[in-house]
């Protein structure tokens, strides 16, 4: 047998399990569009738990974090980790369960239908539209992509007289980490056709419970993994000791954060504001069953976090001290490099599993990464279906002339044609996922003043809401083009800094500071001197604890 | 549906632990606790068990929404909506 036929078996094996989910939800499907949608907010706290988690952890969870601390060092976990663990909980209690109160008792699906009706505005729809469904492909496509090279990686070997199968460096030399496995271009497709089919046939039911299912199956298999690659790299008789000899190992630059701007650290705090603001946790929030349901998100968010996270970043630092002292290589092939001949830090992670453990349990944690992908990717299709379906067709069309059934089905086309949408683009030449999802997540995050505004502030306007979406994605689009002109070799968009002159002193900012803050500032300008909400809309809004 | 929500003890939970997140006291610590986990790791680690302590205890105390008191708004706007406009329904089972 071919190496990577076992992987690839129970690859096929776990997304065959993941099509027995979708067509078993379907069972209980309603036929509404409400049970459709938002499975008529029947979910409970454990499923709501589960999914919201698995919907906001994706491929950068466990392939990203490795990568990211065999670059930067531990400090990467305070950086993302432990700050997401405080703000999206936040996010959840202060905006979520808010969030749900509205849409329960006003049957709101989507942010846009929440927003058209706070706001008393049509326009708003239409603006916030193309800027919520622009920001979410860039997500899609890192969790489209990413499956690709994952199945790749673990794949290797399989078929190496294939010619499709096969992988050369820029050399023509053979590359010995992907040569012979499932070409990208077959295995995003694999993927994407899977996730298709479970959110096609069980909506948001069949997307819960199978993003249930798949983070557990990520944070059971991220913790054998850990547990495997510590052995394996550390070499000592016991795992205790392995762990004190692998940390042993690492070099100061990663065991601390000397190589870390301080202002980075705190900038970086604005990042998971994004949560606040995604489309597909917000219909996610709508599925809860009641405001109760919400508490078992709110309190354990950071303590699954943790859970994925630590495992990740103690790999990657390893990773480095391991790699970076020619005397400590452990056997077998070297780290897998960029063209440019820089380690490929985002392959760190499958490389570990392909070469450090045997093949049953690589091809089981090759599942557990394709789990904490999809677990993403199929809450992002369903609501891009959704919002296509609710915001544009039906809300023009009329309620009245549609049934629930033609909405289903339309919701259904649309996801279909998200699908084939994404796949295309994934083909292209992405420069890379990962910077774009933190450009992704900086977009969302600048209108994060926006969501807090019309939940917490009489005062917004209709105006200062469009200017603040307006300021945000021009802001957005201009400091992208300005990254985009950061060569690759100084880090490219990742790296992109704006650097502002305050009497002499260079203040570097991340943009998602510059992003946020012209935000919110132009929303609270244009919403002082433009008219108020009527009294009829804050009224609606705003004495809640005082039913009709 | 929510009873008057003071927004004073959930924000200055989540100041207390932003604030403890910034430790720069810390930065340049290689110290290994355990042998293995350095203290720049740790102490974050500790930030998330920080968290989820606080948003239970908030969570318990501080929940200013009422499921009892909701499920009577929606119940009577959907009463309303009914009584206004007749929905269509139509299966769409697959």
């Amino acid at each position: 047998m071919n190496p990577g036929t076992t992987q690839l078996l129970i690859i096929l094996g776990y997304l065959v399990l993941l099509l027995a989910i979708g067509f078993l939800s379907n069972r209980l499907f309603r036929g509404t569009k409400t049970d459709y949608q938002v499975a008529s907010h029947s979910i409970g706290p454990f499923l709501l738990l589960m999914s919201l988690f698995g919907t906001t952890m994706t491929a950068f969870a466990l392939v990203g974090s490795t990568g990211q601390a065999y670059r930067e060092g531990i400090g990467v976990y305070g950086m993302l980790a432990s700050s997401s663990g405080i703000i999206h909980s936040l996010c959840f209690f202060l905006i979520g369960v808010k969030v749900w109160t509205f849409a329960r008792k006003y049957q709101y699906t989507t942010q846009i239908e929440f927003f058209r009706d706070r706001l008393d505005s049509d326009f708003i729809g239409v603006l916030l539209f193309p800027v919520l469904v622009g920001l979410v492909i860039p997500y899609l496509l890192i969790g489209v992509i990413s499956s690709g090279g994952v199945i790749q990686a673990m794949t290797a070997g399989l078929a190496p007289d294939l010619s499709w199968f096969q992988s050369f460096q820029p050399d023509q030399t053979i590359n010995p980490a992907t040569h012979g496995g499932v070409p990208p271009w077959l295995g995003s497709l694999l993927i994407c056709l899977v996730v298709l089919t479970y959110v096609f046939y069980g909506g948001m039911r069949g997307t819960a419970w199978a993003n249930a299912f798949q983070t557990a199956i990520f944070m059971i298999l991220g913790v054998v993994t850990f547990y495997v690659i510590a052995n394996r790299l550390g070499g000592k008789a016991s795992f205790f000791e392995n762990l004190q000899h692998l940390s042993s190992i690492v070099p100061e630059s990663h065991s601390t954060r000397k190589n870390m701007a301080q202002g980075q650290f705190l900038m970086y705090l604005l990042i998971p504001l994004s949560v606040g603001m995604f489309p597909h946790v917000f219909q996610h929030w709508m599925t809860a069953k009641s405001a109760r349901t919400f508490k078992a998100p709110v309190i354990l968010q950071p303590l699954f976090i943790m859970i994925v996270w630590v495992p990740c970043i103690l790999i990657g630092v390893w990773t480095f001290g391991l790699f970076s002292s020619p005397d400590l290589h452990p056997s077998g092939p070297p780290l897998p490099t960029l063209s440019s001949g820089v380690v490929d830090a985002n392959k760190i992670l499958p490389f570990l599993v392909k070469t450090q453990t045997g093949a049953i349990l690589g091809g089981f944690l090759a599942a557990g990464i394709l789990a904490a992908i999809m677990s993403s990717l199929d809450s992002q299709f369903l609501c891009l279906g959704t919002i296509f379906t609710n915001d544009i067709v039906t809300h023009y069309v009329g309620k009245d002339r549609l049934s629930d059934r033609q909405q289903v089905v339309l919701t259904r086309a649309f996801i279909v044609v998200i699908v084939a949408v994404t796949y295309l683009l994934s083909l292209g030449n992405v420069r890379s996922v990962f910077a774009m999802g933190v450009w992704c997540f900086s977009g969302f995050a600048a209108l994060f003043p926006l969501i807090v505004a019309a939940l917490y502030w009489r005062g917004l306007s209709a105006f200062g809401a469009m200017a603040s979406v307006v300021t945000a994605i021009a802001t957005w689009g201009y400091l992208f083009y300005q990254g985009l002109q950061v060569p690759m070799e100084q880090g490219g968009l990742s790296a992109y800094m704006v650097h502002i002159d305050i009497n002499g002193i260079d203040v570097s900012l991340k943009p998602v500071v510059v992003m946020v803050f012209t935000s919110a500032v132009s929303m609270i300008l244009v919403s002082w001197i433009t008219p108020k909400p009527s009294e009829a809309v804050l009224k609606k809004f705003f004495n809640l604890d005082q039913p009709k | 549906m929510q009873r008057q929500m003071s927004l004073t003890p959930i924000l200055l939970v989540s100041a207390i632990l932003l604030i403890l997140h910034q430790d720069y006291w810390l930065w340049s610590s290689s110290k290994l606790v355990f042998g293995f986990l350095p203290v720049g790791l740790l102490w974050h680690l500790g930030v998330s068990l920080a968290a989820v302590i606080s948003w239970a205890v908030v969570t318990q105390f501080y929940w200013p929404f009422d499921d009892d008191t909701l499920l009577d708004c929606v119940e009577e706007h959907a009463n309303e909506t009914a009584a206004q406009e007749p929905t269509t329904d139509g299966g769409a089972q697959s």
